[in-house]
């Protein structure tokens, strides 16, 4: 990056007005992780936000709010009961990025190596921009095109909303790749919930396989109502399998990552009813 | 260029330093006589440049200088020396875990602050903690035995 400048606020209000007033040349900085990968030589006058007190994350009436700046090791070592994105976090690169990377940072540019926005696909997750007003979008709306387009200047993420899992639901997440730094091949989530035996609802998302990450609608639809198990599972991927265009990556056909793909939907699935089962 | 100062505490001494705004904190390291960390991909995929900033291993190749105002910044030089060694950097050396050297800082700093944190770290907090610390050389099963022989879980001192 070409920062010419770096400004360090401990309000969030002066994060927002210096944001708008140097607009386009100044850019909020979280981690920094992201500059590896994001060669952009403009100048800019970087705008650190992680002594905004945007960390931490709360219960609130059987919703986690997980603040923007919160890191990913902070997500992995966080225990309460039903929090899930310990799983997700342990899935993400390595210790000493774990450190750095925040929430905030990892949702508003996707790449196919993006854990966090498939998780947050599948957890129906609600995401907290400040601007001149709080806006709340869901995730399928703010995952729908690459989301930093949402936030005009000095605009800010400032916290993820979450349900906690409760009783007779399971969640479950699956990375493909070969080592802890390598890019993801396929990642996929599953959240369900039983009623009765049946699945009562399910979210179901994929990442790294398709151009952006996305729910699998027809599999979602195929298991609402079903009969939880291995037979339900397979021909609710069979009936949606097809729909995404899917993309192989560093090496591998787009063939083999609709393979991947069909393997690990059964997978979380599976685990995901597991957990839902109180197995 | 737009020079500017900061002032965070390196090895335990507040310092004042005057940096650029796009100097990673390595860049700044290295520069001030802090050789010790290395720097090997300079894209977050070694580990080698592993310092501990306010108590958590970071990619000093990664964060900017700027970012590091105000914190505390641990590097292997104020760990320990070849006159008084950290008990890690023993244990390195008397396992035969070093062969070229060049990751050893690296480890030595992801390991203590996985040890500051949780004295009685086992072999599954180790091989999370370190998952991004690349060794070309040794094969990690000395680094692993190294490590292990720190953690009061198996007896040892950190
Ligand atoms: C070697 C390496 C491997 C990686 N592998 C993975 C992986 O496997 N899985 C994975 O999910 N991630 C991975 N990452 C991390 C990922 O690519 C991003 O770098 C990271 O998630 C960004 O988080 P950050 O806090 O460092 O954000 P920053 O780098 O500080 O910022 C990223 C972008 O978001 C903007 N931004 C940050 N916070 C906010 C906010 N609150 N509101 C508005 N805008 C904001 C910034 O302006 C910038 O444009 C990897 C990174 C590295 C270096
Ligand atoms: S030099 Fe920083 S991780 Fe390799
Ligand atoms: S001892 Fe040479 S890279 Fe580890």
């Amino acid at each position: 990056m070409n920062y010419v400048d770096f400004k360090s606020p401990t309000q969030l209000d002066e994060a927002r007005t210096l944001l708008k007033e140097l607009g386009e040349s100044a850019s909020p900085v979280a981690g920094s992780t992201l500059h590896v990968f994001l060669k952009d030589e403009s100048p800019k006058v970087a705008v650190d936000i992680l002594r905004l007190g945007l960390n931490g994350i709360r219960l609130v009436d059987g919703v986690y709010h997980i603040g923007a700046t919160t890191t990913v090791t902070d997500m992995l070592n966080h225990r309460q009961h039903g929090w899930v994105l310990d799983r997700v976090a342990e899935a993400f690169v390595t210790q000493p990025i774990r450190n750095m990377a925040t929430m905030g940072g990892s949702v508003v540019r996707v790449f196919p190596w993006s854990d966090l926005p498939v998780a947050l696909l599948a957890l129906n997750a609600e995401l907290v921009i400040t601007g001149d007003a709080e806006r709340v979008m869901s995730a399928p709306e703010f995952f729908a095109t690459q989301p930093f387009h949402h936030l005009q200047a000095g605009d800010l993420l400032t916290s993820v909303r979450i349900p906690a899992l409760v009783e007779g639901q399971g969640f479950a997440y699956h990375k493909e790749r070969r080592t802890t730094t390598d890019f993801s091949r396929c990642t996929i989530a599953a959240w369900l919930a039983l009623d009765d035996g049946k699945i009562a609802d399910v979210r179901i998302a994929v990442g790294a396989a398709v151009p952006m990450p996305r729910r699998m609608d027809a599999v979602e639809d195929a298991l609402k109502g079903a009969r939880p198990g291995p037979a339900a599972f397979e021909k609710a991927m069979q009936a949606g399998i097809d729909a995404p265009r899917w993309k192989g990556l560093h090496g591998i056909s787009d063939e083999y990552a609709r393979h991947l793909a069909s393997v690990h939907i059964v997978d979380v699935l599976t685990k995901a009813h597991e957990e839902a089962k109180g197995a | 260029m737009n020079m500017k100062t900061i002032t965070f505490t390196l090895n335990r001494k507040e310092q004042s330093f005057d940096i650029e705004p796009d100097e990673t904190l390595i860049d700044l390291l290295r520069r001030t006589g802090h050789t010790g960390t290395k720097l090997g991909c300079d894209t977050g995929m070694c580990g080698s440049c592993a310092v501990i900033v306010d108590g958590r291993a970071i990619n000093a190749c990664i964060l900017f200088a700027f970012q590091a105002n105000g914190r505390t910044v641990e590097t292997i030089e104020g760990v320990g020396d070849f006159d008084s060694p950290h008990p890690l950097q023993t244990a390195m050396a008397d396992a035969g875990a070093v062969q070229c050297g060049f990751c050893t800082p690296g480890i030595v700093m992801t390991a203590k602050a996985l040890l500051d944190e949780k004295p009685d770290a086992s072999e599954e907090d180790f091989k999370l903690h370190l998952d991004g610390n690349l060794c070309r050389c040794t094969g990690y099963v000395k680094i692993k035995e190294a490590l292990l022989s720190c953690s009061s879980a198996t007896g040892g001192e950190s």
